[in-house]
């Protein structure tokens, strides 16, 4: 078990930044997601930490110990690849048994482990099949057990159940969470689905274009975004983000006006689903909208609508509520719930309220 | 139904399309020294023998009625050539794997610099009319004094062999899984990794890849004809040409060129379940 | 922590070259030398008899062979043969392909069976077909006797002879690209067929729109690999015909041959063969201008 930091790690594929000057400490026992698009560098990230790409700047640190130059194996370190890749050609047990192949542990240390790994992971039936011969939750299993077999300082996985169906998913998720906790193995796991990253993670890092937009718990990602791209990326349905305009201390879009503490220029608003409610379509302040769908999830339902200039903004409404398609409505939206973001996609740092 | 006529139909013709060439000379193999003095030749032959599968190896045969058919006057040579053919194709087929393995391991997998080039340089190889690189290799082997040693036809063997596997193993190792990554996660190095991993993983491909350097080696005539032929090292196919031209006995050739298809015949089977697993249309990309 | 640094894993590159280079080499001896070196032949006039003697002639190989009707027939040979024993291989390969596809009792032996002409030797089927072809031993001499004929019937024939040459190279070329297509049609799912079907598409537009279009890129890379091997053809043609009767079927390898081997003009068979270099990489060029360059993988 080690905390690890990553102080100016840089990789460059040629003129590429794959990423960019990235720094981030991971406590020891942390289960830490990555969280982000695909091509924004969280699985190059993840490849520098295990030690299977080189870092073109920046150092990485397990334990305070600078491990940049180190080969993967020394670093203690195991991985579960991406559709939970086995080796083709060799049965389960074999598949778990090269990961000490290396060891200097003694034959019945090693068969003490492999027991102890497979009871925990309930993977006795598996053993001498093929990973042909697997289901897709069945080899995440055992690519899990050939993982943890090595008890490592840390436990990385790049988009393990991406290739798995979703009910799957579900049951897989929580079994990683709590082997996670009971082993108190530093975790880092790389995925794009943000329910994932809510959900499995103490803390998340979101990246975009090889840069680190914003890395904190699930509750201040949530709740405070540091940037448009992280506002925008979580969340289910997705947080509306508005254009327009900031003067004498209202924000303003078409009819939509909303009092906010801020510089005047150029602004996005950021509401989120519930944070509106339905008005008239022409009292004032309001976005004058035209309903273009409406979702039933049963506890709620979902308004889709379109505002100016096709603009679709969705508002949660309880579940009884009923629209038409075409029928004209106004969104409201909570000044004290609203977030701000500049230009350039960084949050204005205040709450949007005065009245708040 | 209809459709499963046309089928049964089209699988016949088929069978008679690949087996007559084969049969025509299985039947030439067993005539009786009589009937080849006819014409035309019987469709199929009276009474089956294996008289010339013998003489083509130095026994005399008698046939049911006592007649006695001599042996051929060219066994040595085809002994000879059977010994040679096999320890040509034996040690190309080892060197061929031993070149390539690595060689298409290395395209397939990794990328570095002038990759595209060198690629490019071993399809230009495939591309080279034997013909063209013959004749350099026999004014080489005239002065260096390899013409006529088995040595000298191994190399030659070589230059063909070596750039068509390779071409055929990068696509077969390109659609392997990445499992390098996890050997090194899991403490092996390249060198491991590629030995105690890679190969036994891509058995089937290389075991195609062998039959197909074998086959090659075994089949090949041009450079043996050129730069062998009339020497005491022989392979098969020179030493069948003196048939051609020395034994007026056709069943011997034919006898001759069946046992040549015998090899062949046997890696058929094998080879045609694996085939398709090999991609020649991928190493282009 | 020093020894941590020793075991440093090597890059890429590095790594290529510590397992390829052997192999490099390799390949630079035994295909560039020997190329280099027939370069260098091709502008001298080399003597074998009495000892050996070389002297530069410049291009003087390369005009003579332009001035030459004999290189000029050849050329013509080359590519008729060529023509004719590419869309033979081809369109049979595609046809034994489609009927391999079919499920069918006993399939594993009709698979061997078919892929067997490719295991045959140049050599052997040249033999084959030379008795198959030729008026007293052959197939047509033999079926006209059983229908109660004397007749010879001889396919050695000025006339005909490429067109022999053509279909005993297709015998032996076919399977292989027939078990690439094979390989190719098992991919294409069923799913397809069944869309085809609802949509009420005859047979033919089935195959039209379904099964060849992820055939297309497959059949443009092996009309070019059967285009080369059949310029390159040598043996098969040696054995079977000889370059005959007369010079019919002599083609521009069996000319080099002639010249190098025979005349031991060694020079001037080397021109002679990078002209024929040259027609094989225009015509996989020429190829992929008209063809390739519009197929996509997919």
């Amino acid at each position: 078990m080690a905390s690890i930091d990553l102080q100016g790690v840089e990789k460059r594929y040629g003129a590429h930044h794959a990423v960019r000057a990235l720094d981030m400490h991971i406590e020891d026992g942390e289960f830490l997601v990555l969280l982000g698009p695909s091509g924004c560098g969280k699985t190059t990230t993840l490849n520098m930490i295990a030690g299977l790409d080189a870092p073109t700047a920046g150092k990485i640190l397990f334990d305070g110990r600078d491990v940049t130059e180190i080969s993967a194996y020394r670093r203690n370190v195991a991985m579960v690849f991406q559709s939970s890749l086995l080796y083709p050609h060799l049965t389960a047990r074999r598949n778990i048994e090269t990961s000490l192949r290396y060891s200097t542990l003694s034959k019945v240390e090693k068969q003490a482990r492999i027991a102890e790994t497979v009871r925990m992971l309930e993977i006795e039936p598996l053993l001498d099949k093929l990973p042909s011969q697997m289901s897709g939750g069945q080899r995440q299993r055992v690519a899990t057990a050939k993982a943890i077999v090595r008890e490592p300082a840390a436990f990385l996985l790049d988009e393990p159940l991406s290739a798995l169906d979703a009910a799957l998913r579900l049951s897989l998720r929580s079994e990683l969470v709590n082997l996670q906790k009971r082993l108190g193995t530093t975790t880092v796991f790389v995925t794009h689905d943000q329910i994932e990253a809510m959900t499995m993670g103490d803390r998340i890092g979101v990246m975009s274009g090889g840069e680190l937009q914003q890395i904190g718990t699930p509750d201040e990602i949530y709740n405070s975004p540091a940037t448009l791209f992280v506002a925008g990326f979580l969340g289910s349905p997705p947080m509306n983000l508005i254009e327009g305009e900031i003067a004498a201390g209202l924000f303003r879009s078409e009819q939509l006006s909303v009092p906010v503490a801020a510089p005047p220029g150029r602004a996005t608003l950021g509401i989120r689903p519930q944070d509106m409610h339905l008005v008239a379509p022409d009292a004032a302040g309001a976005l004058p909208v035209t309903v273009f769908a409406l979702e039933h999830l049963g506890r709620e339902s979902i308004v889709i609508a379109e505002a100016h200039g096709g603009l679709k903004v969705r508002i949660i409404v309880e579940a009884g509520f009923s629209a038409h398609v075409g029928e004209r409505l106004g969104f409201a939206p909570d000044p004290a719930r609203c977030l701000l973001f500049a230009q350039d996609g960084t949050r204005i740092p205040m709450r949007a309220s005065v009245l708040a | 139904m209809r459709r499963n006529r046309y089928l049964a139909i089209a699988v016949v013709l088929a069978l008679l399309w690949s087996l007559v060439p084969i049969y025509w000379f299985c039947r030439m193999a067993l005539l009786t020294p009589l009937e080849i003095q006819q014409y035309p030749w019987p469709l199929f032959p009276r009474a089956p023998n294996v008289a010339s599968f013998w003489n083509i190896f130095g026994y005399d045969y008698f046939l049911s009625d006592g007649t006695r058919v001599p042996a051929s006057g060219q066994a040595n040579q085809i002994i000879r050539g059977l010994y040679d053919s096999i320890f040509v194709s034996v040690v190309v087929t080892v060197l061929t794997l031993l070149a390539v393995l690595p060689l298409a391991y290395v395209f397939a997998r990794l990328e570095f610099r002038f990759k595209s080039v060198l690629l490019f340089a071993i399809l230009l190889s495939v591309a080279l009319p034997p013909v063209s690189t013959l004749i350099p290799f026999y004014a080489m082997y005239i002065r260096l004094g390899l013409s006529g040693t088995l040595t000298g036809l191994v190399i030659v063997d070589l230059t063909i062999t070596v750039p068509f596997v390779a071409w055929m193993l990068i696509g077969y190792f390109r659609n392997l899984p990445p499992i390098e990554r996890l050997a090194r996660m899991d403490g092996y190095g390249r060198l491991a990794a590629f030995v105690q991993l890679v190969i036994p993983l891509a058995k089937s491909g290389i075991a195609v890849a062998a039959v197909i350097a074998f086959l090659f080696a075994w089949n090949e005539y041009t450079y043996a004809l050129v730069l062998v032929n009339g020497s005491t090292a022989n392979t098969l196919p020179t030493a069948i040409s003196g048939f051609l031209f020395q034994d007026p006995q056709p069943a011997n050739l034919a006898a001759s060129v069946v046992v040549t298809i015998i090899p062949p015949a046997l890696v058929a089977y094998f080879l045609q379940r694996h085939v398709g697993e090999m991609n020649l249309v991928d190493p282009v990309r | 922590m020093a020894s941590d640094r020793a075991r440093r894993e090597l890059s890429d590159t590095q790594f290529a070259l510590a397992i390829g280079m052997p192999v490099f080499v390799f390949l630079v001896i035994v295909v560039a030398y020997p190329l280099g070196y027939a370069i260098w032949m091709s502008v001298h006039k080399i003597v074998f008899f009495g000892g050996y003697r070389s002297t530069f002639t410049g291009w003087a190989n390369f005009a003579r062979v332009l001035s030459d009707p004999n290189f000029w027939w050849s050329t013509w040979v080359t590519i008729r043969l060529t023509f004719e024993a590419v869309m033979l291989t081809m369109l049979l390969g595609l046809a034994l392909a489609l009927m391999l596809n079919r499920p069918m009792v006993g399939g594993g032996l009709v698979r061997t069976v078919v892929f067997l002409p490719w295991c045959v030797s140049l050599y052997g089927a040249g033999l084959m077909f030379a008795y198959l072809a030729r008026g007293q031993t052959g197939l047509g001499t033999s079926i006209a006797y059983a229908f109660g004929s004397m007749a010879s019937v001889d396919l050695m024939t000025r006339e005909v002879v490429i067109e022999v040459l053509a279909v005993g190279a297709a015998w032996t070329m076919a399977p292989l690209v027939a078990f690439f297509l094979l390989a190719n049609l098992k991919t294409i799912p069923s799913r397809l067929y069944d869309l085809a079907a609802l949509d009420r598409l005859s047979r033919f537009e089935t195959f039209w729109n379904v099964t060849l279009p992820p055939l297309r890129y497959t059949l443009f890379v092996f009309t070019s690999i059967i285009t080369v091997l059949s310029m390159k053809l040598f043996d098969f043609i040696f054995v079977m015909t000889g370059g005959g009767p007369g010079t019919t079927s002599a083609t521009l390898t069996y000319q080099i041959y002639k010249v190098s081997f025979k005349n031991l003009d060694l020079g001037y068979g080397a021109a002679m063969s990078f002209y024929l270099l040259f027609f094989i990489l225009a015509s996989t060029f020429l190829l992929y201008l008209v063809w390739g360059r519009r197929e996509t993988r997919f």
